[in-house]
């Protein structure tokens, strides 16, 4: 990946990885804690990851100042003690919003940029 | 950027000294929630893959966690983010005097705050916590002082320097609870030597005890746990 390409997908993340965040930890039913996300993350894709481990956890914190997570430590037996993370009601509702935001977004950009233009009608094949 | 972004680091402990540097200037608490997650990530990544050295785990961690001046730099970013959010002065809806209600709202808002009563509540209660740990810093002083001359004064001293490290760290968690005010993070030791290390690093010095002997008496225990033989 060129430097360039890199810097854009490091702007990218500043907002995706908290929506990212949010919607693993909704859809788990258990708390998970950062190495377990991370892990899991790591698993949904092949390739090059799209953001370093390092960076979900400021955002896991800053989520959970904001009140969208809860968190509580647990004492582990092979190091220092885990931090689990729960989604909140507040970060449901966030999420929600977020997601829509997203959607939006993801549409809006779709059309100018032709992405996957094998499988999504353009908006010319869209009008005809 | 510095000269050590070209050299990786080669332990865990290099990892964090590393990012300690790359956070240098930051507010503490920052420092120390960035070093207790980077070390927690790094030490179950350890041990998530036992077959290999720390050495070559730590290689490719630049990769999977990110060098410790990109991870430096999103804990300073996400901070500023999340500062500016938390800002405003938080007043409580019972409180019902909003800022819009002029100068006369504003002053009086500090009555419907509920952080004012709580910290309040941290004042008086600080005259019992108070005589509490002055009791304890005095009698623990004088008796390890007076049984210094009998051997059983130096595990005595032992004890009540762990007992002030708890008492600090109950103090600390209080003023959290009851002002708000957010307190440093105490990096958990994830010492997996012995107590004569443990005892060694909470005195500042270096206690090294003979790798079988404190193989032997390792503490598994990783909760703040303070124990003698």
């Amino acid at each position: 990946m060129s430097e360039a390409a890199r810097k854009f997908q490091r702007d990218l993340n500043s907002g995706l990885v908290a929506l990212v965040l949010l919607g693993v930890l909704a859809e788990s039913d258990e708390d998970l804690y950062g190495y377990d996300i991370a892990k899991r993350l790591q698993q949904a894709r092949a390739g090059e990851p799209l953001f370093k481990e390092g960076t979900i956890y400021p955002v896991l914190r800053s989520l959970a100042a904001s009140g969208w997570l809860s968190s509580r430590i647990v004492p582990s037996y092979s190091g220092p003690p885990r931090r689990y993370y729960r989604i909140t009601e507040e970060g449901r509702v966030v999420l929600s919003e977020w997601r829509a935001a997203w959607r939006d977004t993801r549409e809006f950009v779709d059309q100018f940029t032709g992405a996957s233009d094998s499988m999504n009608p353009t908006p010319e094949d869209r009008a005809s | 950027m510095t000269v050590t972004d070209s050299t990786p680091p080669r332990s865990i402990d290099d990892y964090l000294k590393a990012l300690r540097r790359a956070l240098n200037g930051a507010d503490p608490a920052l420092i120390q929630d960035a070093l207790s997650d980077a070390e927690a990530h790094l030490r179950a990544e350890c041990s998530a893959r036992p077959d290999q050295s720390e050495e070559s785990i730590l290689r490719t961690i630049t990769d999977s966690y990110g060098s410790p001046e990109h991870v430096a730099a999103a804990y300073l970013e996400t901070d500023q983010a999340a500062q500016k959010v938390l800002s405003p002065p938080r007043v409580s809806s019972a409180g019902g005097a909003d800022n819009s209600s002029g100068i006369r709202g504003r002053f009086f808002a500090v009555y419907g705050d509920v952080r004012s009563w709580t910290s309040l509540m941290f004042m008086l209660l600080s005259l019992f916590t108070g005589i509490l740990y002055f009791t304890v810093a005095v009698t623990g002083l004088t008796l390890s002082l007076g049984l210094m001359i009998l051997i059983i004064g130096i595990p005595f001293f032992v004890g009540f320097i762990g007992l002030t490290r708890v008492l600090s760290l109950v103090e600390g968690r209080l003023v959290e609870a009851m002002t708000g005010e957010r307190m440093p993070r105490r990096v958990k030791p994830a010492h997996t030597g012995g107590w004569l290390e443990r005892i060694g690093a909470m005195l500042r010095a270096c206690v090294p005890g003979p790798p079988s002997f404190t193989n032997f008496c390792r503490c598994r225990s990783a909760s703040f746990t303070f124990r003698l033989p």
